[in-house]
């Protein structure tokens, strides 16, 4: 009988080289700090500050990486290979389960919030971020004196350490550059996570086959193994299943979670949301199943003149709020027209930058006398969609195929720095709410101190100040008096002026609540019982809070300090909502500009005052 | 004593290649690109500097770490201002951000130098080997993170954190002189040098720090060319 040496079930023998050491230790150290990128990338998007949690991520997995390496104890000749064996089984557990689980944490956050309990919403979300996060550092902590006791052992005498030490440091830096450039741009973040763990779980299953191949149950081992695996393929397979499952939840799940056992009910009943992705952010177009409220159509004409234009549809940029299909006229018409009328005179060079939905040129098309518009966005798949996404396509009627509009994609921080072209007679700046650092360096002193370079000394920059409001009362006519400009006003303001323009006027779209055919239909309806006392005070109130629904707060810059009179001027273009009086509405009161500027309080790329709130902040649709 | 050392100079390291990543986020955009990068490189070049400082460096563990923060104070405190500098002259995107990352890979070596050195100390002390030191090393960055995130940005700002940083890692750098009873005879005056460079930096740090915000507003209009 031939009694050959023992083989592996790889038919090699069960000693590994030094070779294969160290390239474990370069796939190891990769999947494990692609696991933690992947971790700071999920809670960004579902947190606001991508800055703090990717700083933070990274320090805890390095503070659990060093807890690691303590626990883990001293290599043992025998038991290197099934240890090693168990932690990466481990890993690719909780590392596919990782978005999952965030994704349970964030569902867990919303339902928090329409109980009023945030708190417990937050802890449990950070929670489980923490401990996620931690135990990844952990393990990966346990693998380092493994692998560097097994190649000393490999190398028989000679010390590699730093050898194996060294293939683990690269693997960390092929993961940094993997990271951004070739995963987050184009898969969504379970399959990234599927994926990493499958890579993993097969460094497992190799180990197995190679070393422990002698030891009892490795036939289950493997079957289990096999069994992951599958469940692997199956989740890559069915991601955009779970991607469908993940949005409706965030979309929807504050307005129908009736108690917590709904966290984990999909929800077949509520329309897809239409997802693509673009290497700059995630464009969502929502359908509310809510019956159409048509309230607005007191107001606006808009679906009595044009009835082709959609209903109940919302845009979300990274799952935030853009605009309101039912409303968004609110917004687009005060935005484009105020700043012209109320200089009286059209532009005829306008730059926009940001608005990749085409509404704003939309509105700015309807002047003859603008001559060309040049737009300036960074992502090109937002306007290609603008283009062609029926939805988006009716709204803006086409305004990118106008041949006045041309698009130059690229970072508009970027654009103004480097134009030396002709200066603009207007630029708009229609930019997503501050979320985090890198919206930020777009409402900062030195973005606006180039867009005070490249703007003719007549013209104007109007923006969407994001976080702006008014506190005001109404007089006996509807007329908002006594103004106190509120909210991000000291940011905006103190960061303009430092900027250079003399001329900082807030505005804002405000309806009137004197309006007849609103105040009519209510009188039509049953007065609610609760208040049919109070002498019909509650359509008042009811009519001041449907116009604070659709206040919108935006800024008009200008170069010079001249007063201009502040006065209606007809351009002869068609709006469905904006007229005389509710332009006279939009202007409360001019703000006194000549306070000394509080340096404390400008927004700067080199120390962000915006976004202002909470570092604590978790997203939620609505 | 050796643990205070070593949790400061973790807790600035890692300050300092955060900035770095944040200035190279702010001045190019792409924070995801940016911050996964610094941290990959930021790994590799400690890992790199941990093995550069084995064999005859960590014999002589005092002078080298003398040498080390005093390269560290300056490499660091000023990183963001020749940064921002280096923006403003209109240096083509591809040599400013090689540029950058070699700060980024610089100021990783000289990180990784420290622990075997920090290491060797606390053993020359204990007269034993053991991995505390790494613990703590591990702890002070995860500190470093956190003030980063919450604090050093939004509140302090990039440039005034700069001179803050170094002013801590010079202090280091000074108090060093405690650890003086372990350095050879024939290097005492050599040891005796480096503080005293390392003294006139820290003073230098300070009052930059005192000065932040002038400073900042200076560098700022080189940058915006007025």
């Amino acid at each position: 009988m031939n009694i050959s040496k023992p083989t592996s079930l790889l038919g090699v023998p069960p000693k590994a080289s030094l070779a294969s050491v160290c390239v474990l230790s370069f796939i190891l150290s990769g999947c494990s700090l692609l696991y933690e990128l992947l971790v700071a990338q999920t809670l960004s998007l579902m947190a606001g500050n991508m800055v703090v949690w990717y700083s933070v991520t990274i320090g805890t997995y390095l503070a659990a990486m060093g807890v690691g390496a303590i626990l883990c104890g001293p290599p043992t000749e025998s038991e290197d290979w099934s240890r090693l064996f168990r932690v990466e089984i481990l890993l690719s557990l909780v590392g596919a389960s990782a978005v999952i689980l965030l994704n349970f944490g964030h569902f867990f956050y919303l339902f928090q919030t329409t109980r009023n309990s945030l708190v417990l919403g937050s802890v449990v979300f950070f929670g489980i971020w923490f401990a996620i996060t931690f135990l990844i550092g952990i393990l990966t902590g346990t693998e380092l004196p493994l692998l560097i006791h097994l190649g000393n052992k490999a190398a028989a005498g000679t010390k590699v350490t730093n050898r194996v030490l060294g293939w683990d440091y690269i693997g960390a830096l092929a993961a940094g550059i993997t990271f951004p450039i070739y995963l987050v741009p184009f898969l969504d973040l379970h399959t990234i996570g599927f994926a990493i763990a499958a890579l993993n779980l097969l460094i497992a299953a190799y180990i197995l086959l190679r070393f422990l191949f002698q030891r009892p149950r490795t036939i289950l081992k493997l079957a289990g193994c096999g069994a992951f695996a599958a469940v692997l393929v199956l989740g890559c397979l069915s991601a955009r299943k779970i991607e469908q499952y993940a949005l409706k939840k965030y979309y929807y799940y504050q307005e129908a979670s009736f108690n917590l056992a709904s966290l984990i009910e999909p929800m077949p009943e509520l329309p897809d949301v239409f997802r693509e992705s673009s290497p700059y952010q995630k464009i969502d177009i929502v359908r509310d199943p809510d019956p159409y409220d048509d309230f607005i159509e007191h107001y606006s004409s808009k679906f009595f003149e044009d009835p082709r234009q959609p209903k109940n549809h919302f845009l979300f940029l990274n799952g935030d709020f853009q605009f309101a299909s039912n409303v968004e006229e609110v917004y687009h018409e005060w935005f484009a027209h105020v700043p012209i009328i109320m200089g009286g005179k059209v532009p005829e060079r306008v730059l926009v930058l940001g608005g990749g939905d085409g509404l704003i040129h939309r509105e700015l098309l309807k002047y003859k006398e603008i001559k060309s518009i040049v737009h300036v966005d960074i992502d090109q798949k937002l306007v290609d969609l603008a283009k062609t996404h029926p939805i988006l396509r009716t709204m803006n009627q086409g305004s990118f195929h106008n041949p006045r509009v041309r698009s130059i994609f690229m970072d508009g921080f970027q654009y103004l720095r480097n134009y030396a072209g002709k200066k603009y007679d207007a630029i708009y700046m229609d930019f997503p709410d501050v979320m985090d650092y890198n919206l930020s360096k777009l409402y900062s002193r030195e973005f606006y101190h180039f867009v005070r370079k490249r703007l003719a000394d007549d013209g104007f920059a109007a923006l969407d100040a994001s976080g702006l409001y008014v506190l005001f009362q109404r007089d006996g006519t509807g007329r908002p008096i006594q103004i106190k400009h509120s909210g991000t006003w000291p940011i905006h303001s103190n960061t303009m002026r430092l900027a250079g323009f003399k001329t900082v006027l807030p505005f804002y779209s405000i309806l009137e609540i004197d309006n007849r055919f609103a105040f009519d239909a209510l009188s039509a309806q049953d007065t609610p019982t609760d208040l049919a006392e109070d002498g019909g005070a509650w359509k008042d109130e009811f009519l001041s809070e449907f116009s604070a629904q659709n206040e919108h707060g935006f800024i008009m810059l200008r170069k010079d300090r001249k007063s201009r009179p502040f006065k209606y001027v007809d351009f002869d273009v068609h709006m469905y909502l904006l007229n005389e009086k509710r332009f006279q509405l939009s202007y409360p009161k001019p703000p006194q500009n000549s306070d000394p500027i509080d340096l404390s309080k400008v927004n700067s790329i080199l120390r962000p005052t915006l976004p202002n709130g909470g570092l604590w902040y978790i997203r939620s649709a609505w | 004593m050796i643990y205070v050392f070593t949790f400061i100079l973790a807790f600035c390291s890692i300050a300092y290649e955060l900035l770095l990543g944040q200035s190279l986020s702010a001045f190019l955009g792409n924070t995801v690109l940016r911050y996964s990068v610094t941290i990959g490189l930021y790994m590799l070049s400690m890992g790199v500097g941990c093995l550069m400082a084995e064999g005859r460096f960590v014999k002589r563990p005092v002078v080298t770490l003398l040498t080390v923060e005093v390269l560290l104070t300056v490499t660091g405190g000023f990183s963001v201002i020749s940064l921002l500098v280096l923006d403003s002259i209109g240096m083509p995107s591809l040599a400013f951000s090689t540029l950058a990352h070699s700060l980024i890979i610089i100021i990783g070596i000289f990180t990784g130098f420290e622990i075997p050195l920090l290491i060797q100390l606390k053993n020359i002390e204990t007269g034993q080997s053991e991995n505390s030191v790494l613990g703590i090393d591990y702890l002070g960055a995860f500190c470093g993170t956190v003030v980063f995130a919450f604090l050093f940005y939004p509140i302090v700002g990039l440039i005034p954190t700069a001179f803050f940083v170094a002013s801590l890692n010079a202090l280091v750098g000074v108090a060093l002189w405690t650890q003086l009873g372990k350095v050879q005879p024939q290097e005492k005056r050599l040891a005796g040098a480096l503080i005293g460079v390392q003294s006139v930096l820290l003073v230098i740090m300070v009052v930059c720090l005192a000065s932040g915000s002038d400073i900042n507003e200076l560098f700022l209009r080189y940058y915006l060319g007025t």
